[in-house]
């Protein structure tokens, strides 16, 4: 039982966090939810209008359609990430000669701003003057330049294919850091019980790696579910719809057709939905502390 | 124990302060001691020529000339892109941290008004002076009979298109589609011999934003096909899923998916790489308004003389955008006849007709208009397209329009939509903007 005058300096100790998550976090959320039952301007216009928001994002199926498309982007996304980000910790955790190098290469898509990553990949995508043409052209497998960002059957998977480059390094150095905490007195006990490589990898890696799987699993998933930058400046959500994810229609909602009441309340589905995959995963693989 | 309470008290109440003061926008910061001791006064101006060549230093230059003048002005600029203007104003409006004048355009004239957050201007220039001006350019900067903004240039649409190559071609400007369309054709080609079109007739822009949706919305509207109209009995209505739009809508996408007249990667394309094709002889014709010449020449000063220009083809009828670009004075402004009269000075003969040679912009006034150096064949066709500009629907949610066409063109384009799918769902999205307006 803590003192009354122990109780009040821990008040005080915790204090900048609080304010600063009220003033950074709750204040936003709130002001954000509380938007979204009025139609408004932000500045002379306040109309309440309740529900209306809400009722008319469910009145038709386009709000769906455009969180079953992220959950899509999201699902290959994150897919990447872990298999290169896995396959890459698991390499740069043996001690290979010149293995700093690498790990300090292998993280430069993550250093780049979204917006330079974003506009690199255009030019590289580019049908006239891109790389990419110029070199499948050179090497005879299509002879024509190809409008990667322009089709929409090629638009999806390019907007993957720059999301999985840009965020594979924070899922390979989660998970380093994840594997250089293993004791290796565990593989030891385990290789004196005869377990093969293998074998050790599923019976002791695996489950030690649990806790930061779990935890990059959800922070990859939720970040990359609401990512807006680079599929922006990709495609802009384009051709037609081929890439035009929830944020992207949240952002057109507010900033294009200053409707700011209905892309709070879209918003504020999209904090739900993001909710609800962080608690399915800890329901799913525990609370990683297990 | 309570000294030190108190002590803890009064250093986070320190802190907050010194935080909060850093935070916070200086009040003092607009009026200031000039060098000479004399009252400075500092305006701050949002403006999408300074992300533009040549125009932001030639913009700044102008400001310059002004501050020599007048000593007790100082002019600051913000650039703010285009494709980022409206969105910036919002920001800067809500966190109430607006400059004294910003770029306006009748597009976001109606939506800045509904904010209250632009002054209106015939008080502070004067009626007479205003009537220095077109009277159409004039309704078109203003809502509710109040002046927006100060029509500063326009940029009425038209067809650019190379003079050069038209002439040994032995082709004509073209008059309607057909003509567009043999040009654009006989542009096109392979002029190395690789076997592989290196050469384009048009540089169409096909980008879902409001920069592709306006070029389309006056090809549509030579077609006979008004997006957004009043009806008789004064309801909005839209023609998006007439014949005629339908029309409209497939002959824009088969220059592209039929006749391969433009370059690929249509949907990717937007004015600045448009523009780019243009300068380095990739394309041979475009829709834009005339401050693409300056653009464009910057980029390749081989090009001075020869890029013509035409009114917009028509099915129907010839059909142009205004294209006005001018400055809104803030509401909150404290300086507001400062900011009206380095204004008035920007629009002042010499200085428009300076602009126009530099950026290609056509003058707002008059007499401005009536200069020879508009007659010549880059700017006939613009100074001929005002006379077929279009107003700006007056509908609150009018961007709407922008995203729906251009979602629809760039289904047909990408995705080999049909015309009638394309543009079923065009007018189901355009009646529900409208019934949600009502």
């Amino acid at each position: 039982m803590l003192s009354s005058k122990s109780g009040m300096r821990g008040l005080w100790f915790i204090m900048p966090a609080v304010v600063t998550l009220l003033l950074l976090i709750t204040y936003p959320l709130i002001y954000g939810a509380y938007i979204s039952f009025f139609d408004t301007n932000l500045i002379t216009k306040w109309n309440f209008v309740g529900l209306k928001h809400y009722v008319n994002i469910f009145s038709n199926t386009e709000f769906v359609e455009r969180i079953l498309l992220t959950l899509h982007y999201t699902f290959w996304v994150v897919v990447g990430h872990f298999v290169i980000g896995t396959g890459l910790a698991l390499i740069l955790n043996m001690k290979l000669k010149g293995i700093t190098v690498f790990r300090v290469i292998l993280i430069l898509p993550w250093l780049f701003p979204e917006v330079v990553v974003g506009l690199l990949w255009k030019w590289l995508f580019n049908p006239l003057y891109g790389l990419f043409n110029a070199v499948l052209m050179k090497v005879g497998l299509i002879d024509d330049p190809v409008s990667w960002l322009g089709d929409e059957k090629t638009a999806f998977a390019a907007v993957i294919v720059v999301s999985i480059w840009k965020g594979f390094p924070m899922v390979m150095m989660l998970l380093l850091a994840g594997l250089q905490s293993i004791p290796e007195d565990i593989y030891e006990a385990a290789r004196i019980d005869g377990c093969t490589r293998s074998a050790a990898f599923r019976y002791v890696t695996l489950p030690a790696l649990m806790p930061v799987m779990v935890v990059t699993l959800i922070l990859d998933t939720v970040w990359w579910f609401k990512h807006f930058t680079m599929i922006w400046i990709l495609t802009q959500g384009g051709p037609g719809n081929a890439t035009n994810v929830v944020s992207i229609d949240i952002f057109k909602q507010a900033f294009e057709f200053f409707n700011f009441g209905k892309a709070s309340a879209m918003a504020i589905l999209v904090f739900f939905v993001c909710w609800l995959m962080g608690y399915g995963y800890r329901r799913l693989f525990g609370n990683g502390d297990d | 124990m309570k000294v030190r309470k108190v002590g803890s008290l009064v250093s986070l109440v320190l802190a907050s302060s010194l935080v909060l003061a850093a935070c916070g926008k200086s009040e003092s910061g607009n009026n200031a001691d000039s060098k000479d001791g004399a009252k400075q006064t500092t305006i701050r101006i949002m403006s999408v020529s300074q992300t533009e060549n040549p125009d932001g230093p030639a913009e700044k230059e102008m400001a310059e000339r002004y501050m020599k003048l007048h000593p007790e002005v100082k002019i600051e600029f913000i650039g703010v892109p285009m494709n980022d203007l409206y969105k910036k104003i919002t920001a800067m409006a809500t966190s109430g941290d607006l400059p004294d004048a910003f770029t306006m355009t009748p597009q976001f004239a109606r939506t800045a008004h509904g904010m209250g957050i632009t002054a209106d201007l015939k008080p502070l220039l004067g009626e007479d002076y205003i009537k220095e001006f077109y009277p159409n350019i004039i309704e078109e900067s203003s809502v509710e009979g109040k002046l927006q903004f100060l029509p500063w240039n326009a940029a009425p649409m038209a067809l650019v298109y190379r003079g050069d190559w038209f002439e040994q071609e032995g082709l004509k400007a073209p008059e309607n589609w057909d003509d567009f369309l043999e040009a654009a054709k006989k542009l096109t080609k392979d002029t190395d011999g690789d076997g592989k079109t290196d050469q384009w007739g048009f540089g169409m822009i096909g980008t879902r934003n409001g920069s592709g949706a306006d070029r389309f919305i006056v090809i549509l509207r030579s077609f006979g096909v008004e997006e957004l109209r009043k009806d008789e009995s004064g309801n909005w209505v839209s023609d998006l899923d007439t014949p005629e739009a339908k029309e409209a809508f497939q002959f824009f996408v088969d220059l592209n998916n039929k006749h391969g007249v433009v370059p690929p990667g249509v949907t990717e394309t937007g004015f600045p790489e448009a523009a780019s094709l243009m300068a380095t002889g990739k394309v041979g014709m475009m829709l834009t308004g005339p401050n693409a010449l300056g653009n464009i020449v910057s980029q390749n000063p081989d090009l001075k003389g020869k890029l013509h220009s035409v009114p917009v083809p028509m099915k129907v009828k010839h059909t142009a955008t205004f294209g006005l670009l001018g400055y809104s004075i803030a509401e909150s402004s404290k300086n507001k006849e400062a900011v009206a009269d380095y204004l008035k000075f920007m629009v002042e003969d010499e200085n428009a007709l300076a602009w126009n040679q530099l950026s290609g912009r056509l003058p707002t006034k008059i007499e401005v208009g009536k200069q020879q150096q508009l007659t010549t064949p880059e700017y006939a066709g613009f100074v001929k397209a005002l006379e077929y500009s279009f107003t700006i629907p007056a509908f609150d949610q009018y961007s709407q329009f922008q995203d729906i066409v251009a979602e629809a063109y760039q289904s047909m384009i990408a995705a080999n939509q049909s015309v009638d799918a394309a543009t079923r769902r065009a007018a189901e999205r355009a009646n529900e903007v409208i019934q949600a307006n009502k």
